[in-house]
């Protein structure tokens, strides 16, 4: 039987109500989804997910998915929780849908409703449901799929290490890069979520500069941050002994400092746009 | 819905203690519209019969109506254990009848019905109406694979755990479900 089940973000207890059954919430075919295995710079065609293998083996997942579902466990809703619900998952066939819930979904506007009147409708009760559900657990086969990690990381606490898995290469492999000198203990498992991201395109950036420009590139950072990041000019080392060190270099080497025409006040541009 | 549904459980369940009442105490029809005088030749027993049977006619009502109640299903093997629970009226059933049989006069009656009416709709006990034997209903306790306990109302006979596989069973309330076919 089909399932409706809601996680409330509450200080009771009780975390898991039932909202609804023998309704199909998400209709969409799901043996249809092309999966292909997580890589934070995969281009998702529409029809195809992310996967995670043996995912009730991994330490993100929720007991939920783990234990077996019977739906008289799960008390019904008590109306003041409505508005605390986090995420939805809807039961189908032994597969789990999950939706989660943000303030955006539910409806606050005012509605017009069309039946055999007009009305207009003001009750703020009302949660949008998404075409597609943000992740799928099919149970006989032990598989998540998702199609954005960031969304379903509130939901699966520490899901995001799939994404640090996947650029730890890059990232270890740029901090050996001769320029720099680790400190303080610091290293790759210490290098926050941006500023992986930062990596990913200084690593690019830094390809295509002729050995000249690299050196030319340090002079120019330590121009702009010798207050924040210590540069041995004689050996072209920079010493990074945190996240905020690698930021400044990373922000540096992407040309993100620039001096104003009038006033000469020193920038940091964290956004930028080509004009070209 | 929900409430007035938990209303008539509630009624049902604790009627008889009115009927006892009002058979101990000899209240006919009689008794009751005084200004009928063919009311009053009826045989007593008439009159005791139809006061049985109005809890009777409501509790066939509530069974219909529990279609309309959330539904949840029980799939085979996910159930643990599974305990007859038949007799379990029967404590509480003596106790109300000791209650109407002590009872004095009206006034009493509607202070005693009053706080136990109040009490058996809180504590959702609504399912102890022993009525439902008579529609050839059983009752168990059982347990899920998870360790929640649960009360089933079933016309179905079962013994072992693995025989529950329920399509459809309706939720009376979080610990109560009732399989109606």
């Amino acid at each position: 039987m089909k399932q409706l089940i809601a996680k409330v973000k509450d200080r009771s207890k009780i975390d898991y109500y039932k909202l609804l059954s023998d309704k199909i919430i998400y209709d969409c075919n799901i043996s249809g989804f092309q999966r292909v295995n997580y890589e934070p710079d995969h281009n998702l065609d529409e029809d195809s997910w992310f996967k995670v293998d043996k995912f009730s083996e991994q330490g993100y997942c929720i007991e939920l998915l783990k234990k077996e579902f019977i739906s008289a466990e799960y008390n019904e809703i008590p109306a003041d929780m409505f508005l605390k619900i986090a995420y939805l998952c809807a039961v189908q066939d032994d597969n789990y849908f999950i939706q989660k819930i943000t303030p955006s979904l539910f409806a606050t506007r005012k509605i017009l409703s069309f039946g055999e009147n007009v009305k207009l409708e003001e009750d703020h009760r009302r949660l949008f449901i998404n075409k597609e559900p943000d992740a799928v657990y099919i149970k006989s086969e032990d598989i998540l799929i998702f199609k954005n990690l960031a969304t379903i990381s509130s939901i699966f606490k520490g899901i995001d290490e799939l994404y640090k898995e996947a650029t730890k290469e890059e990232v270890s492999e740029f901090l050996e890069e001769s320029f720099i000198e680790l400190n303080d203990g610091y290293g790759v498992d210490r290098v926050s979520k941006p500023n992986r991201k930062r990596v990913a395109l200084a690593m690019s950036t830094l390809a295509a500069m002729s050995a000249p420009d690299r050196s030319n590139i340090f002079t120019y950072i330590n121009s702009y941050c010798y207050e924040k990041l210590k540069f041995d000019s004689e050996n072209q080392k920079f010493e990074i002994s945190s996240d905020e060190e690698l930021k400044y270099l990373l922000y540096g080497i992407e040309q993100r400092f620039y001096t104003t025409m009038l006033g000469q006040e020193k920038r940091l541009a964290n956004s930028i746009q080509s004009l070209d | 819905m929900n409430i007035a549904f938990r209303l008539l459980l509630t009624f049902n369940a604790t009627s008889l203690l009115v009927i006892i009442f009002l058979v101990q105490k000899g209240y006919t029809f009689g008794h009751l519209f005084t200004g009928c005088q063919h009311l009053a030749d009826l045989p007593r027993a008439l009159s005791y019969f139809v006061y049985l049977l109005i809890p009777i006619m409501l509790t066939w009502l509530s069974i219909f109506l529990s279609s309309f109640l959330g539904r949840d299903s029980f799939d085979s093997g996910k159930i643990k254990t599974i305990e007859h629970a038949n007799n379990s009226f029967l404590p509480s059933y003596l106790g109300y009848f000791f209650v109407a049989l002590s009872v004095s006069n009206g006034e009493a009656l509607l202070f005693v019905y009053g706080i136990l009416f109040v009490f058996t709709f809180l504590s959702q006990a609504l399912y102890f109406n022993p009525l439902f034997l008579l529609f050839r209903f059983e009752f168990y306790n059982i347990t899920t694979t998870n360790g929640a306990s649960i009360f089933l109302i079933s016309r179905h006979v079962y013994k072992i755990p693995s025989e529950i596989d329920i399509n459809v069973a309706y939720r009376i309330n979080n610990y109560t479900y009732i399989e109606k076919d």
